[in-house]
C-alpha cells in the first residue's frame, strides 16, 4: 500500500532538517541574524552566519542521512542538533572540532580525494559545491558556532535601525527596508504617481480598479491626508471581505464540488460568506482562526461560529463505489492537518506522516499527535455522490434565519387566536359531539400531504395523489379496487387471489394469506439523492397490521420480488420497505444492501396475532436519525443495522405493494387496514391521531376529561375541519398555512459541513505501527498551556498565543506576499529548514510584533503596510536593479505583478459597468465554452446550467468551482485547484491567457458594453472616448502617442466595419447583455474592438 | 523607440533564445527594434519562477533518448487483461466455482463484490491464437492488433497499489493517489520543454462517443506544484479545438492583426516605462496565441489526409472526436514536434456484460490504433516516438453478478494487468512477466507503475531518479522514491 501525502519510509530524496531537541533548550534563543540571503554582492566577503549559510547546506545536503529521522539514518551522526553535531564519536574523533577543519571529520569527508569515503555519497545524487565546501571549512575555522532554527523562536520587536535618509521613512516598515537598501548600497524608488499608486492600493484592498470618479476625487485632493483616505475608504468598503477572501478560499481549499470521480455538488457556500463577513467586520485575526477551528467547542457557541468550522471540512470527500471508507476516512484528517500546518504554522507537518521529519524537528508521534485533534468527528470515510456529508447542519442565512424567527413568531401568534376562539366554540364543539354520537361510525385523519390511501374495505379505491418530481401539477388521479380497462395496463389492484374482509380496529380490513398482494402501481416515489439531485424526500407510510406470525412479511414496500436477493433470512433487494420479521418492524431503504443503505428495525418485538397501528417516517434532512417508527403511538427505540446512506434508493421498477416486495416468501401473512402514505413529515399530533382507532362517535361518548390525548386531537381536529365556526376554522387554517410554509422554508435551508466534537474522543494512531496516542503539540514549539483545554479549542488558542512564533508570522508574512507578490520569506508555505530565510527578519519579526500587540488587527496591519513609503514606491526597474534583484527581494520598488485570474475578470465587468455587486449567496455559473464537462464526465452530469443574467456577471469569487474541471478562464490565469491547500499564487504567462482575453464571451461581451460606455459617457470627440476606455481600465488618460494608436486601430476598425455590417451586428451579437445606444452599429462595433484592445493590454491586467 | 532607453530589453535579450515571428509584422513605432531583439527565441520567461522555462531545464536530457515524443494511449475504466492479452486456457476447468481462498490470499476487494456470497471463477468467452515471429498470444478481439505484434512490448505483469478509478488513474498518471501531484506528461515538458514554436508541448484528447463511464479530471494532465505553464493543453472535439481559439464572430484575422500590432506598440511602450522583461514576454505569447490560431485548425482539419490513409483507421477515421480520428491527429502533432501526447479512450469498466461491452470497446480502438503504428511506421517516426497503450488496473477472474454461459462481469483488480509499449526505445516482440492460473497474481517479474513511468522517463533520456522539483522543502520525483526501469522491454 501506497497511500500517504507524505514521503515514503526509505526517503532517500527527501532530505532533512534542523532541530533543536531538548538539548537546545540549554541555549539561549539567539537574536535572528541581520543578514541574509537575498541578492548581495557582497555576501561571501562576510563572517560565515551559521543560520544564513550553513544550515540551509546541512539540511539540503545531508539531512537526509544525518538528520532528524533518527530510526532511519544510515548512521548514527546528526547534524541537526547542536548537542549530536559536537558529540565524541569514541576514538578521540569529532565531526566538528570548532576552530580546527583539519581535525573534524565533517571537514576531512567532504573533502575526501577517495569516493568510497567522500560524502554525501556518489549514490545520493546530492554533492557539494566548491563553494559550500569552502563554507563548511570556513565555519569551522571560525568557530563552528550554531544557532537555533530562525522560525521556532519568538519575534522580537527591535528598534528601527538607523539610517542615514531619514527624510524618506514613513513609518517603521520604511526604516528596515531602507536600512538594508543602504547596506546594499542602493536607493528607494521615487514615489509612484497618484494614478498608479490609487489603482495599485485599490486592487490589493478590494481587488477591484479604481473608477474614474475615485481617481479624480484623488488626485484633486491636495490634502496631506488624501492618500490615508483612500485607503481608509477602501478598508471600510464591503468589497475588501470580497478581496481578502480570494486567498483564504485557496488556502482553505474551498470548492463547490466533492473533489474525486463524480465530483458532485456539495453546498459549502454559507461559510464562504462567513469568512467574507469576517474580513469585513474586521474580526481580529485569533479570533478568525479560533472560530473556523474550533468554533463549535466555544461555550455556548453561535451559528456563525459553527459556520465558522466548516473551514476543516472543505477537504475533499470520495463516493466511489466500493472504496474502503477507512483509508478516506484518515486522509481527511490528514488533509486537515496539512492544511492547518500550513495555513497558519507555514510547516510542511506532512513529510511526518510516514516517518519524523527529514528536515524539522518533528516526529511521525507529533504529527499524529496533532491528528488526533481533528479525527474525532462523527464522519463517514465516504461521502454522498451529491451533496453534504455528515456530519452537516442547517445553516440559514441571515435572510432565512429572520424569516424563520418570524414565522415562529406569526404561528406563536395563531397558536393563541386558535385557542381562544376554540375556547368561544365550546357550547358549539359540545353540541356537535352529540350530534355525532347518535350518527354512524366514522373516523378523521389528516389529508394534508396525502399522496396514497386504501381503506382496505370492500368496494374501498385507491386514491393517489401524487405530484411529479418536475413540479409540473398533474390531476390527481383515483383508482378503482377493480381497475377500469385502462388501468389493467398499469396493473393496478389485487394480485394472486381475491380479498377476503376480516374485523378490524376500524372496520374491516384485508386477509393476506401469503399470496395475495395489492399493486398499487409506480407511486409513492421517494428518493435520497442522486448525482446531480437532492431530492430532499420527507415521508411517512401509517398501517394497521395484524401478524399471524414472527415472520409475517412485508406490509408495504416498493421494492422487487427477487428471489435471489436475500441475505441472513432478510429481504435486501432495492427499494424501501416496511417488514414485520422475527417480531419487529424493520424500515428499510436500499441502494445497495451493505454499504449504501438506511436499514433500522425495533428494539422490542411485538405480539404475533393481534392489530398493531404502525408509522414508519423517512426525513433525509437529518444528517443521522433519518428513520423512525412508531408503534400504536409510541415513538420506538431503534437498532440500526445500517445508517449508510449515500445515494438514491428507489427502484422504479418495483410497484408500489401492500402485503408483499423482497421476494414470494416475504408475501405478508396476516391482515392490514387503512394504509396511508404522506409526503411529508407527520407531527406528533398527527402521528397520534393516525394511531388512534377510535370512530369519532365513540369518542364523543367518552366525557371530554376522560378522552384520552389521542382521542382529543382526533375529534378536535374533525370538529375544525367540519363543524367549527367560521373564525375557529380560519385561524385553524392559517396556523396550518404558516405551518407549511414554515416546513417549505426549513427545507429550503442552506446546509454546511462543519466541525462537530464526538461526545468521547475517538482515538488516534501512530498509523502504520499501531500506538495510540494523546493529543499534542510539537515540542518544539511552545507546550500548552496548563490552562487549556487539550482539545480543538485548545489547540487553536495556542496556535494564537503570543509564545507561539509561528501563526503570526506566517500570517503577516501571507499580508506581505498578497501586497508585494513575494513574501518577505519567500517559501510562505515552509518556513522549516528547506525553506527561504526571510529576506528582511526584523521587519517579519516587527511586524508580527505588531500585529499581535494590535489585538491581530488584520486591517490596521494592512493600512500600516500600504501606508509605507516601501508600498508606495513606484515599480519601474532600471537595468542594474533588473540584474541584482530581478524578483525585487530587496525592495528597491514598488511591487509589479500580474493581476490574479479574479481581478482580470472582476475589472473587465466593473468597467464595462456589467459588475454586479451583490455580497454572498449560492455559487453562480458565469460564461463557458459549450461542451467542456461533455468529454470528462458522466452522462447525466455533463450539463453546465450556465446562468441567464445576473449570475454571469457576479464577482469571480461567486463562480462555481468543480473541482476536477476547473473554470477555464480561472485555470489558464493559474488559479489554484481548490483540490488541496495553496498559500503561494504563482504566475505564468502563456498565448492561452492571450486567447482567453480576446475571445472568451465574458470578454468579448464586457467590451462591447465597455464600448457602449464610452459612446454613451465619454462626450462626442472620439479621443475623449478613447480617453474614457483607458481611464476605465488602466486608470489613466492616454499620452499622445498612445492616443495616436488608438485612434489610428478605431479608424481602421470604423473603416472594417463600415465595409462589413454583418459582421459588425456578429460582433455585438456575442454575450446576453443588449446593447443600449443611438450609435450606429459599425461605430459601436470598432468601439468594441477598441476596448477589447485596452482590456488586452499588459498594463490594464497587472498591478504597477 | 530610443534604443538606449531600453537596456532592461537588453537584460531580456539576454535571457531569451532565438525567434523570428516579429520580422513579418512590419509594425511601425519602434517595432524595427523590438523585432531585432525578440528575434531571439523566448518563449515564456517568467522572472516569478526562475530557471523553467519552455525550452527545458539547461541539462537535460540526461543521456542520449531513444524517443522524442510520446504517445500514450490511455484506455479509461481497466481494460479486462484476461478478455485481450492474458490468455487462460486451464480457466475453463474452474469454471463457476469459487474462486479458491489460496489465490485471493485475502486482498481487499471493492464493496460493489465484497459482500457477494460467491466468487464464480469466470474464463472468457473468447478465443485466443498466437500472432507474429514472436508468436505473441492475442484475443480474437484484437485482430488488427495482432498485425503490428512483433512491434509491440507486452508486459502482463503491470500491477497498482490501487483498486478504485479516481485514485488509480491519478496514481498511474501522477505516481500518487491524491491530487496535487504534477502528471507524468508535466514533469516530461517541465523536464525537456517544446519541440514545436507554435504547439503546445503536451497535448491531451478524449474520445467522444466512448460509451459514458468513468469520468475524468484536469488533475490527470495538471502540472500539480510544477508551473501551470506545464500542464497538458486539451483538444476539445467541438469548434474549438483549443478553448477560446477562435476569433469572436465578426472578427477576421486582418482584424486581429491589426489589433495585435497596436497592442504590441502599446505594450511595448509600457515596457520602455517600467522596464520589466514580463511584458515583452507577454508580447510573445500573443503572438504564439496567434499562430496557434491558424496552426491549430490546419492541425486538425483532415479534409486533406488521403483516403487510403483514413481507411486505414477505420469507418471512425471521419467522426470528429472518435478515437479513430484522435490517433490521426496523434500522428499530425507527433510529426509537429509535439512532445507529449495523450489520448483518452473511455468505457473499460466491465461490472456486468462483459463480453458484449468489450467487443464494442475493441471495435472501436482496436483499427485505429494497429493503423497509427503503422502509419507512424510509414512516415519514419516509429523509431523515435514511445507509444503505450494501457489503462489503471485490470479485472478479477471471477464474475462479479450471475455467471452465465454467455454472460459475466468483471470488478477492478489491481495485482496484474496487461499493458505494452511500442516504438522510441522499446523492443517490439517481446512477453514480459507472467501471471498465475487464475490471472489474478503475478508469479514472473512483477512491473509497478513506478517502474512503467521510470521507463517511460528513461526512453525519453531522463533518469527518473534525478529528474525533481524541490517544492515544500523535498525534492519531488514522480516515481517517489521507487521505480526501476524495465530494461527488458528496451530496445
Amino acid at each position: 500500500m501506497h497511500r500517504f501525502r507524505g514521503t515514503h519510509l526509505k526517503c532517500l530524496i527527501c532530505l532533512a532538517a534542523s532541530t533543536f531537541g531538548l538539548a537546545a533548550l540549554a541555549y539561549p534563543p539567539p537574536v535572528r541574524a541581520l543578514q541574509n540571503t537575498t541578492p548581495s554582492g557582497a555576501a561571501s566577503a562576510r563572517r560565515i552566519d551559521f543560520s544564513r549559510d550553513i544550515r540551509p547546506i546541512l539540511s539540503d545536503k545531508c539531512f537526509a542521512c544525518h538528520g532528524p529521522d533518527a530510526p532511519n539514518n544510515k548512521s548514527p551522526l546528526r547534524f541537526d542538533t547542536e548537542a549530536h553535531a559536537f558529540a565524541d564519536l569514541g576514538e578521540g574523533r569529532q565531526a566538528i572540532v570548532r576552530g580546527h577543519p583539519e581535525q573534524s571529520e565533517l571537514v576531512r569527508r567532504i573533502t575526501a580525494e577517495n569516493e568510497s569515503l567522500r560524502m554525501p555519497p556518489v549514490y545520493s545524487t546530492h554533492k557539494l559545491t566548491k563553494q559550500e565546501i569552502d563554507q563548511l571549512t570556513n565555519w569551522v575555522a571560525q568557530g563552528a558556532q550554531w544557532q537555533q532554527h530562525w522560525a521556532f523562536t519568538a519575534p522580537v520587536r527591535l528598534p528601527s535601525p538607523a539610517v542615514k535618509n531619514r527624510a524618506w521613512l514613513r513609518n517603521s516598515i520604511d526604516s528596515f527596508v531602507l536600512a538594508r537598501l543602504e547596506q546594499e548600497g542602493l536607493k528607494p524608488a521615487e514615489e509612484a504617481d497618484r494614478a498608479t499608486l490609487i489603482r495599485r492600493v485599490s486592487f490589493d484592498l478590494t481587488g477591484l480598479p479604481p473608477t474614474p470618479q475615485e481617481i479624480d476625487a484623488f488626485l484633486n485632493d491636495r490634502s496631506p491626508k488624501a492618500y490615508e483616505k483612500v485607503v481608509d475608504r477602501l478598508l471600510a468598503s464591503p468589497r475588501h471581505g470580497e478581496r481578502m477572501a480570494f486567498r483564504w478560499l485557496d488556502a482553505a481549499r474551498y470548492a463547490d464540488t466533492n473533489g474525486y470521480q463524480l465530483d458532485g455538488e456539495r453546498e459549502m457556500w454559507r461559510w464562504r460568506d462567513w469568512v467574507i463577513e469576517a474580513f469585513n467586520r474586521n474580526l481580529p485575526f485569533d479570533q478568525f482562526v479560533i472560530e473556523q477551528l474550533a468554533g463549535d467547542l466555544l461555550p455556548n457557541p453561535t451559528l456563525e461560529q459553527r459556520i465558522a468550522t466548516a473551514f476543516n471540512r472543505n477537504h475533499r470527500g470520495n463516493s466511489e463505489d466500493g472504496l474502503v471508507p477507512e483509508e478516506y476516512a484518515v486522509e481527511y484528517v490528514v488533509d486537515r492537518v496539512d492544511t492547518v500546518s500550513t495555513v497558519f504554522l507555514g510547516l510542511t507537518m506532512g513529510c511526518a506522516r510516514c516517518h519524523n521529519h527529514k528536515y524539522d524537528p518533528f516526529t511521525q508521534k507529533e504529527y499524529y499527535q496533532l491528528y488526533a485533534y481533528f479525527n474525532s468527528i462523527p464522519e463517514d470515510g465516504r461521502f454522498a455522490n451529491f451533496g453534504n456529508s455528515r456530519p452537516w447542519m442547517p445553516a440559514p442565512t441571515r435572510e432565512q434565519e429572520q424569516q424563520l424567527r418570524s414565522l415562529e413568531a406569526k404561528i406563536a401568534l395563531a397558536e393563541k387566536r386558535l385557542a381562544a376562539s376554540l375556547k368561544e366554540a365550546v357550547p358549539a364543539e359540545r353540541r356537535w359531539e352529540k350530534s355525532l354520537a347518535a350518527s354512524e361510525s366514522r373516523h378523521w385523519f389528516p389529508s394534508d400531504s396525502l399522496i396514497l390511501h386504501h381503506a382496505l374495505d370492500q368496494n374501498a379505491r385507491l386514491f393517489v395523489k401524487e405530484t411529479p418530481r418536475s413540479n409540473e401539477p398533474t390531476e390527481p388521479n383515483e383508482a378503482d379496487v377493480n381497475p377500469p380497462k385502462d388501468e389493467k395496463k398499469l396493473e393496478i389492484g389485487f394480485k394472486d387471489g381475491l380479498p377476503q374482509y376480516a374485523a378490524s380496529p376500524l372496520g374491516k380490513g384485508v386477509v393476506f394469506e401469503g399470496k395475495l398482494s395489492f399493486d398499487a402501481g409506480t407511486v409513492a416515489t421517494f428518493d435520497y439523492r442522486d448525482r446531480v439531485h437532492d431530492f430532499k424526500d420527507q415521508f411517512a407510510i401509517s398501517a394497521w397490521f395484524y401478524p399471524e406470525s414472527e415472520n409475517s412479511g412485508a406490509l408495504v414496500t416498493r421494492m422487487g420480488e427477487n428471489v435471489a436477493e436475500q441475505e441472513n433470512n432478510l429481504p435486501k433487494g432495492r427499494g424501501y420497505g416496511v417488514f414485520f420479521v422475527n417480531g419487529k418492524v424493520h424500515f428499510n431503504l436500499v441502494g445497495v444492501w451493505a454499504d449504501d443503505s438506511f436499514r433500522v428495525e425495533t428494539e422490542n418485538t411485538l405480539p404475533i396475532r393481534r392489530w398493531h397501528h404502525v408509522v414508519a417516517v423517512f426525513d433525509s434532512l437529518q444528517p443521522y436519525d433519518k428513520v423512525q417508527i412508531y408503534v400504536n403511538g409510541q415513538k420506538q427505540a431503534l437498532k440500526i443495522n445500517n445508517n449508510r446512506l449515500f445515494r438514491q434508493f428507489a427502484n422504479n421498477d418495483a410497484h408500489l405493494r401492500l402485503g408483499a416486495g423482497g421476494g414470494p416468501q416475504w408475501h405478508f401473512k396476516g391482515m392490514l387496514d387503512e394504509v396511508r402514505i404522506y409526503k411529508a413529515l407527520p407531527s406528533p399530533e398527527q402521528i397520534a391521531i393516525l394511531s388512534c382507532p377510535d370512530s369519532l362517535s365513540q369518542i364523543a361518548a367518552i366525557p371530554p376529561q376522560m378522552r384520552s390525548e389521542a382521542q382529543r386531537l382526533k375529534i378536535r381536529n374533525a370538529f375544525l375541519d367540519e363543524a367549527a365556526p367560521t373564525t375557529a376554522q380560519r385561524e385553524w387554517n392559517a396556523l396550518h398555512e404558516l405551518r407549511q410554509q414554515k416546513a417549505a422554508l426549513e427545507a429550503s435551508i442552506v446546509t454546511l459541513m462543519v466541525m462537530q466534537e464526538l461526545p468521547r474522543p475517538r482515538p488516534a494512531f501512530l498509523l502504520n505501527r499501531g500506538a495510540s496516542v494523546d493529543r499534542g503539540v510539537p515540542a518544539v514549539l511552545p507546550a500548552m498551556q496548563e490552562s487549556l483545554t487539550n482539545n480543538r479549542l485548545g489547540l487553536a488558542r495556542w496556535l494564537v498565543r503570543p509564545e507561539n512564533p509561528l501563526t503570526a508570522l506566517v500570517t503577516v508574512n501571507r499580508f506581505w506576499q498578497m501586497l508585494f507578490s513575494n513574501g518577505l520569506v519567500k517559501t510562505s508555505e515552509d518556513f522549516g529548514a528547506q525553506g527561504e530565510r526571510p529576506s528582511h527578519p526584523e521587519l517579519l519579526d516587527w511586524l508580527a510584533v505588531e500585529f499581535q500587540q494590535n489585538g491581530w488587527n488584520m486591517k490596521a496591519l494592512l493600512k500600516t503596510i500600504v501606508m509605507s513609503n516601501t508600498y508606495r514606491q513606484s515599480s519601474r526597474i532600471n537595468s542594474e536593479l533588473l540584474q541584482r534583484d530581478p524578483d525585487n527581494r530587496l525592495l528597491a520598488r514598488g511591487p509589479r505583478v500580474r493581476l490574479p485570474a479574479e481581478m482580470i475578470r472582476d475589472q473587465a465587468l466593473l468597467a464595462s459597468g456589467l459588475l454586479v455587486e451583490e455580497l454572498g449567496g449560492p455559487s453562480v455559473r458565469p460564461y463557458q465554452p459549450e461542451g467542456l464537462y461533455k468529454d470528462l464526465l458522466f452522462s447525466n452530469m455533463t450539463k453546465y446550467a450556465q446562468d441567464k443574467s445576473k449570475g454571469l456577471w457576479r464577482r469571480s469569487l461567486y463562480t462555481f468551482w468543480k473541482r476536477t474541471v476547473n473554470p477555464p478562464a480561472m485555470n489558464v490565469f493559474d488559479a489554484s485547484s481548490r483540490e488541496y491547500c495553496m498559500v503561494r499564487e504563482t504566475r505564468t504567462n502563456t498565448p492561452l491567457q492571450a486567447l482567453n482575453l480576446m475571445n472568451d464571451t465574458t470578454y468579448v461581451e464586457a467590451a462591447r458594453i465597455m464600448a457602449q460606455r464610452m459612446l454613451n459617457e465619454g462626450g462626442t470627440k472620439p479621443e475623449d472616448r478613447i480617453a474614457l476606455g483607458l481611464r476605465l481600465a488602466a486608470g489613466r488618460a492616454p499620452d499622445e502617442k498612445e492616443a495616436q494608436v488608438l485612434l489610428g486601430n478605431l479608424q481602421s476598425q470604423l473603416e472594417y466595419f463600415q465595409g462589413h455590417p454583418q459582421e459588425a451586428a456578429q460582433l455585438l451579437g456575442v454575450g446576453v447583455k443588449p446593447s443600449e445606444t443611438r450609435q450606429k452599429t459599425e461605430e459601436l462595433a470598432a468601439y468594441a474592438v477598441i476596448a477589447s484592445l485596452i482590456l488586452n493590454l499588459d498594463e490594464v491586467i497587472t498591478k504597477q | 523607440m530610443n534604443i538606449e532607453m531600453t537596456s532592461p530589453l537588453d537584460e531580456y535579450r539576454r535571457l531569451m533564445t532565438r525567434r523570428h515571428f516579429f520580422s513579418r509584422c512590419g509594425l511601425g513605432m519602434g517595432t524595427t527594434a523590438l523585432a531585432a531583439l525578440l528575434k531571439d527565441d523566448g518563449l515564456a520567461v517568467s522572472t516569478a519562477e526562475g530557471g523553467e522555462s519552455q525550452s527545458g531545464l539547461p541539462e537535460l536530457p540526461h543521456f542520449a533518448p531513444k524517443a522524442k515524443r510520446v504517445i500514450y494511449l490511455f484506455q479509461s475504466g481497466g481494460p479486462s487483461q484476461l478478455e485481450l492479452f492474458d490468455h487462460k486456457p486451464q480457466l475453463e476447468k474452474y469454471r463457476g466455482q469459487d474462486l479458491p481462498d489460496s489465490v485471493r490470499r485475502g486482498q481487499r476487494l471493492t464493496g460493489m463484490t465484497a459482500f457477494q456470497s460467491s466468487f464464480p471463477t469466470a474464463p472468457s468467452i473468447y478465443k485466443f491464437g498466437q500472432y507474429g515471429k514472436s508468436s505473441a498470444t492475442l484475443s480474437e478481439l484484437l485482430p488488427h492488433t495482432a498485425k503490428i505484434a512483433d512491434d509491440l512490448c507486452f508486459i502482463k505483469s503491470m500491477h497498482t497499489d490501487q483498486i478504485n478509478h479516481d485514485p488509480a488513474i491519478t496514481f498511474s498518471l501522477t505516481g500518487f493517489q491524491l491530487a496535487g501531484r504534477p502528471s507524468l506528461c508535466s514533469w516530461i515538458a517541465y523536464g525537456l520543454g517544446s519541440e514545436n514554436k507554435d504547439l503546445p508541448a503536451f497535448v491531451v484528447m478524449v474520445s467522444v462517443g466512448a460509451s459514458s463511464d468513468q469520468p475524468l479530471y484536469d488533475r490527470l494532465w495538471g502540472s500539480g506544484f510544477l508551473s501551470s505553464r506545464h500542464q497538458g493543453v486539451k483538444f476539445h472535439s467541438g469548434q474549438d479545438p483549443v478553448l477560446y481559439l477562435s476569433n469572436p464572430p465578426g472578427i477576421n484575422n486582418e482584424v486581429r492583426r491589426r489589433f495585435l500590432d497596436d497592442l504590441a506598440k502599446l505594450n511595448q511602450k509600457n515596457a520602455e516605462t517600467f522596464g520589466d522583461p514580463e511584458i515583452l514576454s507577454r508580447v510573445s505569447q500573443y503572438e504564439l496565441a496567434y499562430r496557434m490560431q491558424s496552426s491549430v485548425p490546419e492541425l486538425t482539419d483532415l479534409s486533406k489526409e488521403p483516403e487510403k490513409i483514413l481507411e486505414r483507421y477505420g469507418p471512425d477515421a471521419r467522426k470528429p472526436g472518435t478515437f479513430a480520428a484522435n490517433c490521426i491527429l496523434a500522428r499530425r502533432l507527433a510529426e509537429r514536434g509535439v512532445r507529449f501526447i495523450q489520448l483518452f479512450h473511455r468505457g473499460w469498466d466491465q461490472h456486468n456484460n462483459c463480453p458484449k461491452q468489450i467487443a464494442g470497446q475493441c471495435r472501436n480502438t482496436d483499427q485505429p490504433t494497429a493503423a497509427l503504428i503503422q502509419d507512424l511506421k510509414e512516415r519514419g517516426l516509429f523509431e523515435d516516438t514511445l507509444v503505450i497503450w494501457g489503462g489503471e488496473f485490470g479485472r478479477t477472474v471471477y464474475s462479479q453478478g450471475k455467471l452465465t454461459a454467455e454472460d459475466y462481469g468483471r470488478d477492478h483488480h489491481p495485482r496484474c494487468f496487461t499493458l505494452w509499449l511500442a516504438g522510441g526505445g522499446i523492443k517490439g516482440g517481446v512477453t514480459i512477466g507472467e501471471t498465475d492460473d487464475f490471472s489474478y497474481n503475478i508469479v514472473r517479474d512483477p512491473v509497478s507503475v513506478f517502474d512503467l513511468n521510470a521507463t517511460i522517463l528513461h526512453c525519453l533520456g531522463l533518469d527518473h531518479t534525478r529528474l525533481t522539483y524541490k517544492f515544500q522543502g523535498r525534492y519531488f520525483r514522480l516515481t517517489d522514491v521507487h521505480g526501476d526501469v524495465v530494461n527488458r522491454a528496451l530496445a
